[in-house]
């Protein structure tokens, strides 16, 4: 019964404000086993985000970006350190948390809107409210008239698009997103960056989002972490000062974006390239 | 290969006219109508076989029918397909309840698969006729040792069924579950039970195909009434058209309830599957 016990003993009743929370992660240590012999992936994480901020992890493959995602969300618990949200310990506080994968991951058995209800269901929202949210977050996400169909009648992109409308839906305080865009084209992935923005900046989440991609983690972020592999370490925290909303095609974001490159090259070590 | 040229060239070329696509013979029939046909030429088959071997090896249709309306007016063949179907779904019921718990807990529980998966290895290369001579000794000809010696038959089966089922649920679709911090009923509903409902449907399928064969040989052997009893009676009388009527009508019954399973509560349960043409 492992995999589905996780789950219980968590209290998450609503808590309706579209709040966001402060995350403060102290002398985070993971390691494990690879062939008999312990491989470190995360080395003394130490890192304090504000309510409200947009946070990128920018870093290579295998630096344990993602692992920092899995621990938050509670899928990964076996880790050293600690974890406070709001001041309180990693899933004990009464917190909405929302998790966008690299794959929409939406269950193809119902329809676009069980789908929202069935996250909303999960986090404890009255029904009285489910009509009205999906309304609400399928609009915003541009997509008002797929709300009867199954998940194989959709494009890729809407399907990205849905799976955004369902993680904004149950109002998390902590939205994590671990390279969600990756595989989908330019274009799309564009619009999507686009539209992530317009609905964070309606309701400011606590943002946390993992990426390879430089020039998105400068479109998106206030603050990037950069990361280096074996172990995975924060080397440096740049902050973005560009105003908002900002132009993806824009000659201050160009430059902002190299001089995150440059230094990002010098971190990881030009040999890895 | 020459269809799969025939729609590249179109894609490749806007504008050009797909040739229209040649008309089947029989078209106008649809998919019944060739069942139809099917269906008429099996019987004359049997007809010709029938006039080859002599009514006294194999009966026409016609008499079996014949015969079969007959037992009907004496008013037999009801409460004997009446006393074989409870039976069946008696047993029917009680093994997808236990296959289902079994599978499941071997899936979710490490405990109890490194304990019991052995057994159900024994308990499946065990045959159905060592399972009901055994039973029957045991437990006595009754109605209770009946259904058991048909269960034992077809458990295990759908035992390991449901745990290849359990086995490929989508990790990432649990994960998802978790993140979302749904509890757990909840979890069950939306996200395994979908997943296990296309292993229970092919499980009722067979299960319920394995256990009207198994309930027949059961009667056979030891029960005074039902189906099983009445072919097994009519083989002692050397009375060849009683035994085709009656194992005919109950081939029409389950015939039809498979149907029903098939046309009726499948596409229900998988209407959120793409349709492919």
């Amino acid at each position: 019964m492992n995999t589905l016990n996780s789950t219980t003993g968590m209290t998450g009743t609503s808590s309706a404000t579209g709040a966001s929370s402060k995350i403060s992660i102290r002398h985070l240590h993971k390691s494990f086993q690879v062939g008999g012999a312990p491989r470190k992936v995360l080395h003394n994480i130490n890192i304090d985000i504000q309510a409200g901020e947009f946070i990128c992890f920018l870093g290579p493959s295998g630096c344990g970006k993602s692992t920092i995602l899995n621990i938050l969300s509670g899928l990964d618990t076996d880790y050293e350190g600690v974890i406070l949200i709001d001041g309180k310990p990693l899933n004990s506080g009464d917190y909405h948390m929302s998790y966008l994968f690299q794959e929409p991951r939406l269950l193809p058995w119902l329809t676009v809107e069980k789908n929202i209800h069935f996250a909303l269901d999960a986090n404890r929202v009255p029904v009285s409210e489910w009509e009205e949210r999906t309304t609400k977050y399928l609009e915003m996400v541009n997509l008002p008239h797929v709300r009867k169909h199954y998940i194989h009648q959709l494009s890729g992109g809407m399907q990205h698009r849905v799976a955004i409308a369902r993680a904004f839906a149950v109002k998390p305080d902590i939205l994590l997103m671990d390279e969600p865009f990756s595989a989908l084209d330019e274009l799309t992935a564009r619009s999507l960056r686009q539209s992530l923005l317009k609905m964070w900046q309606e309701d400011r989440k606590t943002v946390l989002f993992v990426t390879h991609n430089s020039m998105e983690a400068t479109y998106l972020a206030d603050r990037i972490f950069m990361m280096k592999a074996n172990p995975g370490e924060i080397e440096e925290t740049k902050e973005i000062r560009l105003e908002r909303p900002r132009d993806y095609d824009s000659e201050e974001l160009f430059q902002e974006n190299r001089a995150v490159v440059t230094r990002f090259l010098e971190i990881i070590g030009r040999d890895a390239i | 290969m020459n269809v799969k040229q025939d729609v590249m060239v179109s894609q490749v070329i806007p504008g050009k006219v797909m040739p229209a696509p040649r008309k089947r013979s029989f078209s106008w029939l649809g998919g019944s109508g060739s069942k139809l046909i099917s269906l008429v030429l099996l019987v004359s088959v049997w007809w010709l076989l029938s006039l080859y071997l002599g009514e006294h090896v194999l009966p026409s249709p016609l008499l079996t029918v014949e015969t079969l309306l007959k037992d009907i007016q004496k008013g037999n063949v009801f409460n004997h397909l009446g006393i074989t179907l409870s039976r069946v779904f008696l047993a029917f019921f009680l093994t997808m309840i236990v296959g289902i718990t079994l599978g499941c807990l071997l899936g979710l529980s490490k405990r109890f698969r490194s304990f019991f998966s052995f057994w159900i290895v024994i308990g499946l290369s065990i045959p159905a006729l060592v399972y009901i001579v055994v039973i029957f000794l045991w437990l006595g000809l009754s109605e209770a040792s009946a259904i058991v010696a048909t269960m034992m038959t077809t458990v295990f089966t759908i035992t390991m069924n449901i745990w290849e089922g359990v086995k490929s649920l989508d990790k990432k679709l649990l994960e998802l579950g978790t993140v979302l911090r749904a509890r757990r009923s909840l979890v069950i509903r939306r996200i395994v039970l979908p997943q296990l409902y296309p292993y229970m449907m092919a499980s009722a399928r067979f299960g319920l195909g394995l256990t009207w064969k198994m309930v027949i040989f059961v009667e056979l052997m030891g029960r005074s009434n039902g189906i099983g009893y009445m072919i097994n009676y009519w083989y002692q009388m050397y009375n060849m058209s009683h035994v085709l009527g009656y194992a005919f009508i109950f081939i029409v019954v389950m015939l039809i309830i498979e149907v029903i399973l098939n046309v009726v509560i499948e596409p229900k349960l998988f209407a959120w599957r793409p349709k492919k043409a």
